[in-house]
C-alpha cells in the first residue's frame, strides 16, 4: 500500500478501481512471458482477455486508462529490443486474440455499455458542458498534479481543496513527511544506479518509462505538458472520456514506482545479506514497518473521515432498518412514494443528521420499490413535474394531490432527519412541507419510522403503474404548466396528458389531429412573451473577443470565413442570424480597436462594414406579414435584442471614436431605423402592466378563459369577482368582471376561437403595496431629504414595506429632484433592517437636478417578507455646500411583479365514455418485463405505463403459445423470452409520451387478451450473456488443446 | 593553480554559444504568449515551464552529456525542491521539477538506445 490515493480507496472499498489496478501486473506478466517465448500468442491473448473480462472495472472503460497506456508501451518497448518479423507476427496474433476474445468475453457488459454510449455519449458530453466543459473539469482536476507532486506520489485533488482533510495537511506541511515523500522518487530512480544485472536493468528502464508516461498523462492539463493533453481531448475521438486524468492514469506511476522501489530494496538487501543475513532480515522488517508507519492514517482509522465531521463509519439508526423492512414488505409492492424534502438543484446531495452523505438516494440502497425524488438521475421533465408537487406542497397551494395521483404516488415520506441547515448549502427544513400534508383532506399520517413520517392517500385512487384510459387530455404547452393545470376544476388525472409542445421525446408519427379527435379536454396554455420585459440573451459565441482586427494582414481570413457562412445562409432565419452576429462583431472589433489602441487608422472599416450589414438587414425586413408565426415573432425579438445592445454600445463609444462623424452617424441611424421597425412589428411584453401572450389554436370552438387568482398578488380584502379585468384578444378589447369563481380560478369569459395563432393582451395593474403611513409629507406625496451639513454624516429616509411574500420579486419606483442645489443621493433596497454606514457603497448613487427624474429597480425577497427602502444623502467633502441642498422625493411605489396564469379550456368534444375503460391487471415478470391482462376492451384505448418514456419499451401481443421446451426463452411471457426478438411489436407510431415523462400506447384491439410489455435492449443483453458464455467455453477448449499439444511436444 | 573565478570564466568562454542559444530559446518560448496569432494557436501553454524544457532539450543536443550525469543531476535538482515545498514556494518547485522530469525522460530514452546498442554488440560478439 504505497500510495495514499490507493489507500483512500479502501474507505468505501472501491472494488471497481482495485480491479483495474490488479489487471496491470497480470497482463504485463503475460506480455513478458510471451516475449520470453514461454507461452504462445493465442494462450497469452486468451489469458489477457479472461483477466480483463473478470477484473472489468465494473464495466467502465475510462477506468482502464492506465491499461490503455501500459499495454502498447510494453509491446513497443519489447519490440524495440527484439524486433523481427516472426515476433511481429506473434504480437499481431496476441493483439488480435486478446481484443477479439476480450470483446467476446465482455459482451455481457460491453454491449449495454456501447448501447449507452451510442445513445447517451453526446448527451453526457453536453451535460458536462461540451468539449470546453470537459476541458474545464480536467483543468480543475489537474490543478495540483504537477510533476513536483506526482513524483512524490501526491497530487490527488481533494488533498488540496479540502482544508478539513483528516490527514492531507500533515503530509503537506510536516517537514519529516515531506522528506519521506522525496525519498520515494530517490528509491525508485535509485534502482538505475544500484542494479547492475542487464536483464533487470531492461525491466527497470521499462518501468521508468511507464512512470514517466504515467506522469505525463496524470498531469493532465497541468503545465508544462497540459497543452498536449488538451490537444488530445480536442482531436482524438473519444479521448474526452478521460476527463479526470489523475484518477485514470496515476495508477501507472504507483505501479511503476512500487516495482522500481522493490528492485532497489531487493538489491540493497541482497548486498546486505552478503555481510550479514540477520542484518538483512532486520532491514527488511524495518522497511515494512517504515511503509506501514508512513501510511499511519490507515492504522489510526482517521482515513475513514473524509471531511470535517464526515466519516464513512456510520451508525445507521434502527428506524432506517424498520423502514427498510416495511419498504420490502408486500404492503409496499408496486407502490410509489415521494421523498421530502426536495434535493438542492445545485448538488442533489442526500445528507442526514446521522452522517449519511451521498449522491446515491438512500432508499435505493434499502429497497427496489419506487421512491421518487429529484435525484441526479431524473431528467429535466421529470424534475419539472416533481417540482410542481414540491412547490405546491411547500406553498400550500392546491393541485399537488392530483399530480401525485397522476404519477401513481401513494405515499409521501417526510425525512425529518435530513440535514438541511448545512452552511453554504442550505435547503428547506423538511418540516416546512408538513403543514400542507397535515391540512390536506386527502392524506393522513399513516406511519412513523423514527424521524421519517409517512403520509398516505386515504383512498386507493392513484393511477397504477400500468393503466388504461379511453381518452386523452390534449395540452398545448409545456409540462411546467402541470402545477397550475392540476388545480383547474375539470382536470382529470386519470386521463393521460398529451403535451403538444413537449415533442422532444415524441417519436409519434401520428398527426396531432389524431390526438385532438381522441381528447376529451383541450387546454391551451398561453405563452407570455418576454413576461419579465427583458431582451433575449446573446449567443455564447457573441461574447468571444475578436482577435483578428481590421488593418491586420490576417483579417482576410475572417472575411473569407464569413463569406463562406453567408453563402450557406439561404433562408430568412440564417440570413438574419448572420447579419446580426456579423454586425455585432464589427462593433466589437471597433470597441477592441479603441480600447487597446490597435490599428486606429483602420477604425472606419468596421463601421462602414456595419452600415452595409444594417442596410442589408433593413432590406430583408420588407413586410410585417412575413412574421406571422410564434417562431417568426421570436426572430423579431431576437433582432430587437441584438440591435438594442448594438445601439447602446455605439452610444457609449460615440465620443471615443476618432473618425469621420458621418460614418458613425450612418451606422447609428441604420441601427435605429431597423430597431424601430422591428419594435413596431414584434409582439412582446414591454411593461409590467400589459402582459402579451400568444396562443395557437388547433381545434376551433368555444374556449373558457380561466385566470388563477392567487398569482395576481391581490390584497386579501378584495373580492376578485368585483374586479373588472381588461384584456384584448386579436384586437378586440374586453373589460368585464369574471363570470364565476371555482376554487382558486376565475372564469373570465367564454370565447369563440378560430384555428390559428391568436394574440392576447392582459392588462393588470398590480396593487400598490407602499403605505405612506405616518411619514411626514409636504403636499402631494412629497418627501424632503435635507443633508445634515455635518461632515461624515448621512441622512436617510427609511420606508419599510411589510406583509410581502418571501420569494416574490417587487418593483420599487419613485421620482426624485434636486429641489435646491444638485445633491447626490444613495438608494439601497434591503430585505431586512441594516445599518447604512457613512462610507457604504451599497445600492446606487443618483444625481439630482432641477427636473423630476424616475427611479425604478427590482428586488427579489429571498427569505424576508419585509422590504426597506433607504433613500440617503451622499457624503459631502465640504459641508458648507450641503447646507442649501434639498432633495425632493415623490410617488414612491412598490408593486409585486406578477405573471398572471391564464388557461384556455375546451370541454367534452368527443363522445367517448369513461365507462368504456377496459379492466387491467398486470404481473411484473422482472424489472424489464410485465404481463398485462386486458378484459372487456369495448373500444380502442390508451395503455399508460408510468415509467420514463423510451422508444425501447415495446408492446407484444401474447399469443398464448405454450412451449414445453425452454418455456422461459420461447414463450412470450418467459423470463428471458428471446423469441420476442422475432415477434412483431406494436408499431412505434402508436407509442407516445404522456404526462410529460411517461409512455402510452394507443391499442386498437378490442375484447379480452394478454399483452407483454418489455424493454427491448434487455433482450440484447441476454444474447450478449449467451455470447460471453459460449466464448468462455470456446476459450476453455482452445486452452485445453494448447496444453495437450504442449504436453505431447514435451 | 587556477582560481575558481578563472575556471568559471574559462567554462563560460567554452560554452558561450550554448549559453547564448539557451537564453534565446528560453526568451523566444517564454515570449510566445505575446506574439500575435501564435498565442491563439497555443492553448494551455505555460511559457516559463515550457521554456525551461525547451532550454534543456537544446542543451542536451548541444552538450550531449553522459546518461549517468543526467540521472544524478535530475535527482539532485529534484531534491532541491525540498526547500521550496517546505517553505510553500511550489511555483518555483514546479519549474525545477519540470526540468528534472525532462532530464529523466531524456536520460531514460538515451539509456534505452544505448542499451539496445549494447545488446546488439553482445549478440554479435557471441
Amino acid at each position: 500500500m504505497l500510495n495514499h490515493f490507493l489507500l483512500q480507496g479502501w474507505f468505501i472499498v472501491e472494488r471497481t478501481k482495485f480491479s483495474t489496478y490488479a489487471v496491470m501486473p497480470l497482463i504485463l506478466l503475460f506480455i513478458f512471458r510471451l516475449f520470453e517465448g514461454k507461452i504462445s500468442a493465442v494462450y497469452a491473448g486468451i489469458l489477457t482477455a479472461l483477466t480483463v473480462s473478470i477484473l472489468n472495472g465494473g464495466g467502465s472503460i475510462p477506468l482502464f486508462g492506465a491499461l490503455f497506456v501500459l499495454v502498447p508501451l510494453s509491446i513497443l518497448y519489447l519490440l524495440f529490443f527484439n524486433f523481427s518479423l516472426p515476433l511481429l507476427k506473434k504480437i499481431g496474433i496476441y493483439v488480435f486474440t486478446g481484443i477479439s476474445f476480450g470483446i467476446l468475453f465482455s459482451f455481457f457488459w460491453l454491449l449495454p455499455y456501447v448501447n449507452f454510449l451510442l445513445r447517451q455519449f453526446s448527451i453526457e458530453v453536453n451535460r458536462a458542458g461540451g468539449v470546453d466543459g470537459v476541458i474545464g473539469w480536467a483543468k480543475t482536476i489537474s490543478v495540483n498534479s504537477s510533476f513536483l507532486n506526482l513524483m512524490r506520489l501526491q497530487g490527488i485533488p481533494n488533498w488540496y481543496n479540502n482544508p478539513f482533510h483528516p490527514y492531507a495537511n500533515v503530509f503537506l506541511n510536516n517537514p519529516l513527511l515531506i522528506i519521506v515523500s522525496f525519498l520515494l522518487p530517490v528509491l525508485a530512480f535509485g534502482s538505475w544506479f544500484i542494479v547492475k544485472k542487464k536483464k533487470e536493468r531492461l525491466y527497470i528502464l521499462f518501468f521508468m518509462l511507464v512512470a514517466l508516461f504515467g506522469m505525463f498523462f496524470s498531469a493532465g492539463l497541468h503545465p508544462p505538458t497540459g497543452f498536449i493533453y488538451e490537444l488530445m481531448i480536442r482531436t482524438i475521438p473519444g479521448f474526452m472520456v478521460f476527463r479526470t486524468p489523475f484518477y485514470k492514469f496515476a495508477p501507472l506511476i504507483w505501479f511503476a514506482f512500487s516495482l522500481l522501489i522493490g528492485f532497489t530494496l531487493d538489491e540493497f538487501l541482497q548486498r546486505l545479506k552478503g555481510f550479514s543475513s540477520k542484518l538483512a532480515r532486520i532491514c527488511a522488517l524495518a522497511v515494512i514497518i517504515f511503509i506501514v508507519l508512513y501510511n499511519f492514517p490507515f492504522i489510526d482509522g482517521r482515513f475513514f473521515v473524509y471531511e470535517k465531521d464526515r466519516t464513512t463509519r456510520l451508525t445507521v439508526p434502527q428506524y432506517i432498518f424498520d423502514f427498510q423492512k416495511w419498504a420490502n414488505s408486500l404492503e409496499n409492492k408496486n407502490v410509489r412514494s415521494l421523498l421530502f424534502p426536495k434535493l438542492l438543484e445545485s448538488n442533489k446531495l442526500q445528507t442526514y443528521d446521522w452522517g449519511y452523505f451521498s449522491l446515491i438516494v438512500l432508499t435505493s440502497l434499502l429497497s427496489r420499490e419506487s421512491f421518487l425524488t429529484n435525484s441526479p438521475y431524473t431528467n429535466e421533465n421529470e424534475n419539472t413535474i416533481l417540482d410542481g408537487i414540491y412547490e405546491n406542497v411547500l406553498n400550500n397551494e392546491p393541485g399537488w394531490e392530483r399530480i401525485a395521483r397522476m404519477m401513481g404516488i401513494k405515499n409521501f415520506i417526510v425525512q425529518e432527519d435530513y440535514k438541511w441547515d448545512v452552511p453554504g448549502i442550505m435547503n428547506v427544513n423538511p418540516k416546512a412541507y408538513e403543514p400542507a400534508l397535515d391540512n390536506s383532506p386527502e392524506v393522513y399520517l399513516n406511519k412513523v419510522f423514527g424521524a421519517w413520517r409517512m403520509y398516505s392517500f386515504k383512498d386507493e385512487e392513484v393511477n397504477s403503474l400500468i393503466n388504461a384510459s379511453n381518452k386523452v387530455t390534449y395540452t398545448e404547452g409545456e409540462p411546467y404548466f402541470l402545477r397550475y393545470l392540476s388545480s383547474l376544476p375539470s382536470f382529470d388525472y386519470k386521463s393521460p396528458i398529451y403535451f403538444m409542445n413537449s415533442d422532444d421525446n415524441n417519436t409519434s408519427l401520428k398527426d396531432k389531429n389524431y390526438y385532438l379527435n381522441l381528447s376529451s379536454n383541450i387546454y391551451l396554455l398561453p405563452k407570455c412573451i418576454t413576461c419579465n420585459t427583458a431582451n433575449f440573451p446573446l449567443d455564447a459565441d457573441d461574447y468571444k473577443e475578436p482577435l483578428l482586427l481590421p488593418g491586420s494582414q490576417f483579417y482576410q481570413i475572417v472575411l473569407d470565413r464569413e463569406k463562406k457562412i453567408y453563402k450557406e445562409a439561404v433562408d430568412l432565419y440564417s440570413k438574419t442570424d448572420f447579419l446580426l452576429k456579423m454586425s455585432y462583431r464589427r462593433l466589437r472589433e471597433m470597441q477592441r480597436m479603441i480600447d487597446f489602441k490597435i490599428n486606429k487608422e483602420s477604425l472606419d472599416q468596421p463601421l462602414i462594414a456595419h452600415y452595409e450589414l444594417m442596410k442589408e438587414l433593413d432590406d430583408l425586413l420588407i413586410d410585417p406579414g412575413m412574421f406571422e408565426s410564434e417562431k417568426d415573432n421570436n426572430l423579431l425579438i431576437r433582432i430587437e435584442s441584438y440591435l438594442d445592445i448594438q445601439r447602446r454600445l455605439l452610444e457609449n463609444y460615440f465620443a471615443k471614436i476618432e473618425t469621420d462623424e458621418k460614418i458613425i452617424n450612418n451606422s447609428y441611424i441604420a441601427i435605429l431605423s431597423v430597431y424601430n421597425k422591428v419594435k413596431a412589428w414584434s409582439w412582446r411584453t414591454r411593461n409590467e402592466q400589459d402582459k402579451r401572450y400568444i396562443i395557437t389554436v388547433d381545434s376551433p370552438g368555444i374556449y373558457k378563459l380561466w385566470l388563477r387568482i392567487d398569482k395576481l398578488g391581490l390584497p386579501l380584502n378584495i373580492d376578485p369577482l368585483e374586479i373588472s379585468f381588461k384584456f384584448t384578444i386579436d384586437g378586440v378589447s374586453y373589460d368585464q368582471k369574471p363570470e364565476k369563481k371555482e376554487g382558486i380560478w376565475l372564469l373570465l369569459k367564454s370565447l369563440d376561437l378560430n384555428k390559428g395563432l391568436h394574440k392576447m393582451i392582459f392588462r393588470l395593474e398590480p396593487p400598490e403595496l407602499f403605505d405612506k403611513g405616518s411619514f411626514l409629507t409636504i403636499g402631494d406625496n412629497l418627501y424632503q431629504l435635507k443633508p445634515s451639513g455635518q461632515q461624515g454624516e448621512r441622512e436617510c429616509l427609511i420606508f419599510p414595506v411589510e406583509n410581502l411574500v418571501a420569494g416574490a420579486t417587487y418593483r420599487v419606483s419613485f421620482q426624485h429632484q434636486g429641489a435646491s442645489g444638485n445633491p447626490k443621493m444613495r438608494v439601497v433596497l434591503a430585505p431586512k433592517e441594516k445599518n447604512i454606514l457613512p462610507l457604504s457603497t451599497a445600492g446606487v448613487v443618483l444625481e439630482n437636478d432641477n427636473f423630476w427624474d424616475d427611479f425604478e429597480s427590482d428586488i427579489q425577497l429571498l427569505e424576508s417578507n419585509e422590504l426597506l427602502i433607504y433613500i440617503c444623502t451622499e457624503l459631502y467633502p465640504d459641508p458648507i455646500f450641503a447646507r442649501n441642498d434639498l432633495i425632493g422625493i415623490k410617488n414612491i411605489s412598490v408593486r409585486k411583479l406578477s405573471s398572471p396564469i391564464l388557461i384556455y379550456e375546451k370541454e367534452n368534444i368527443n363522445s367517448y365514455e369513461a365507462t368504456g375503460r377496459p379492466d387491467i391487471k398486470f404481473d411484473k415478470i422482472n424489472q424489464t418485463k410485465y404481463k398485462i391482462s386486458i378484459k372487456k376492451a369495448a373500444r380502442p384505448f390508451f395503455l399508460t405505463f408510468l415509467q420514463r418514456f423510451s422508444p425501447d419499451w415495446k408492446i407484444y401481443f401474447d399469443d398464448g403459445s405454450k412451449y414445453s421446451f425452454l418455456p422461459s426463452v420461447l414463450s412470450p411471457s418467459g423470463f428471458f423470452s428471446l423469441s420476442n426478438l422475432f415477434r412483431q411489436e406494436l408499431p412505434e407510431e402508436n407509442h407516445i409520451s404522456t404526462d410529460g415523462y411517461a409512455n402510452a400506447w394507443f391499442i386498437e384491439k378490442t375484447g379480452d387478451y394478454n399483452l407483454i410489455l418489455e424493454y427491448k435492449p434487455q433482450l440484447l443483453r441476454y444474447i450478449a450473456i449467451i455470447i460471453s458464455l459460449l466464448s468462455f467455453a470456446a476459450a476453455l477448449i482452445i486452452i485445453v488443446l494448447i496444453k495437450r499439444k504442449e504436453h505431447y511436444e514435451k | 593553480m587556477k582560481s575558481n573565478a578563472r575556471k568559471f570564466f574559462e567554462f563560460y568562454k567554452r560554452h558561450i554559444p550554448e549559453i547564448l542559444l539557451a537564453v534565446i530559446v528560453f526568451t523566444l518560448t517564454a515570449s510566445t504568449q505575446d506574439i500575435p496569432y501564435l498565442n491563439i494557436l497555443i492553448v494551455s501553454f505555460n511559457p516559463v515551464l515550457t521554456g525551461v524544457i525547451a532550454v534543456w532539450i537544446v542543451f542536451y543536443f548541444v552538450i550531449n552529456p553522459p546518461v549517468k550525469k543526467i540521472f544524478i543531476w535530475a535527482l539532485l535538482i529534484f531534491l532541491a525542491n525540498f526547500v521550496f515545498v517546505v517553505f510553500h514556494r511550489e511555483r518555483i518547485g514546479e519549474l525545477i521539477a519540470s526540468l528534472s522530469y525532462a532530464m529523466f525522460f531524456t536520460a531514460v530514452i538515451a539509456e534505452i538506445s544505448e542499451m539496445k546498442n549494447k545488446l546488439k554488440n553482445d549478440s554479435s560478439n557471441v
